[in-house]
């Protein structure tokens, strides 16, 4: 009885403590960058409950996160503030959806992939590189 | 009438009730708007009328649009590769709603990287909104953003807004008439599949 209560009580225990979140794991991240500086950044992460919040690049001014909205056959691009991501269901960045919109007029010609860090409310920053894309890739 | 017609009357106001557009849609062919400007290709004055004899592909968009409209060139693009031999009797227009941003420099540098056989169209500010309203496309300049990261520099408000705008493609017949409009949606396949149909006719 004694060890029954022991273990419930563990279990109990573990239950209650507040998880570490895991390492958010960001995948397939690449980017459209048009001639003239213009870009959006695609991936995808799968993590604990967490906030997206910022995406920085040294080789962008600046990089905003933008949700396109579909209305009949009207697009409307709209700076979101953060990006949530749930335990078990990754959030996607992808062309006609949610991006991040950039800027990013110093990046040589002919580079193959971007260095960006993603930052997190909880899990703090994920450095990872993105693939250039091809323009008219989707 | 079967006592199935209400439920099955109801499944089709459901359905028909879904947002997203329709991915092809023929319209009547009345209309032949005209839709003059400058072809930043030829760097000479270009209009529609020019162009009869040719079925046209329009696409409305600007260049500092990322996220949509360079999917929507490479679809120009998918469509053209479709159609093969018929690409030559097919003109596919881009025509920027953004005057201010996108100067002939800029507009050919975008266009560089897509296939060489699409035509860039500057209208003038002042035709822009009649030209919009002629072939009832939308297009909403916007608040630039509030961003998340600036590093050094700072949005600019003349360089970093977005701009609203009507996504599909339309196919104007060799008459210049607007026949058919392709939703975001539809594939360079069924595109191409709507453009022979058109080029057919005209062989009747």
């Amino acid at each position: 009885m004694k060890q029954m209560t022991a273990m419930l009580g563990l279990l109990l225990l573990s239950g209650c403590r507040e998880s570490a979140p895991s390492p958010p794991v960001i995948e397939d991240a690449r980017v459209r960058l048009l001639p003239q500086g213009s870009g959006a950044l695609y991936f995808r992460v799968t993590s604990s409950d967490d906030r997206l919040v910022e995406v920085r690049s040294p080789l962008c001014s600046w990089m905003d996160l933008h949700e396109t909205i579909h209305e009949g056959d009207v697009a409307r691009m709209r700076s979101v503030p953060a990006f949530e991501v749930a335990r078990g269901e990754p959030l996607v960045l992808e062309p006609h959806g949610k991006h991040v919109m950039a800027r990013c007029q110093e990046v040589p010609p002919n580079v193959t992939t971007l260095p960006i860090t993603l930052r997190f409310d909880r899990a703090g920053t994920v450095k990872t590189d993105a693939r250039v894309m091809k323009a008219s890739e989707w | 009438m079967s006592r199935f017609a209400p439920l099955a009357l109801v499944s089709l106001l459901v359905v028909g009730c879904q947002r997203a557009p329709t991915e092809e849609v023929w319209v009547d062919g009345e209309t032949t708007p005209s839709l003059t400007g400058t072809s930043v290709t030829a760097g000479a004055p270009l209009s529609l009328h020019d162009l009869r004899g040719n079925v046209v592909l329009l696409a409305f968009g600007y260049t500092s649009c990322t996220d949509i409209c360079p999917v929507t060139l490479g679809r120009l693009q998918g469509t053209l590769r479709e159609l093969g031999a018929d690409a030559s009797r097919v003109t596919p227009l881009y025509a920027s709603v953004d005057p201010h941003r996108d100067t002939p420099e800029r507009f050919k540098s975008f266009l560089s990287v897509f296939d060489p056989r699409i035509v860039g169209l500057s209208i003038p500010d002042e035709r822009l909104p009649g030209i919009l309203d002629a072939f009832d496309v939308v297009a909403e300049k916007q608040p630039p953003p509030v961003s998340r990261y600036v590093a050094g520099g700072e949005v600019d408000p003349e360089k970093d807004y977005a701009i609203d705008h009507t996504t599909s493609i339309l196919v104007l017949d060799p008459e210049g008439r607007v026949r058919i409009r392709y939703s975001m949606r539809a594939t360079p396949t069924a595109i191409a599949k709507g453009v022979r149909t058109l080029l057919r006719e005209g062989a009747r």
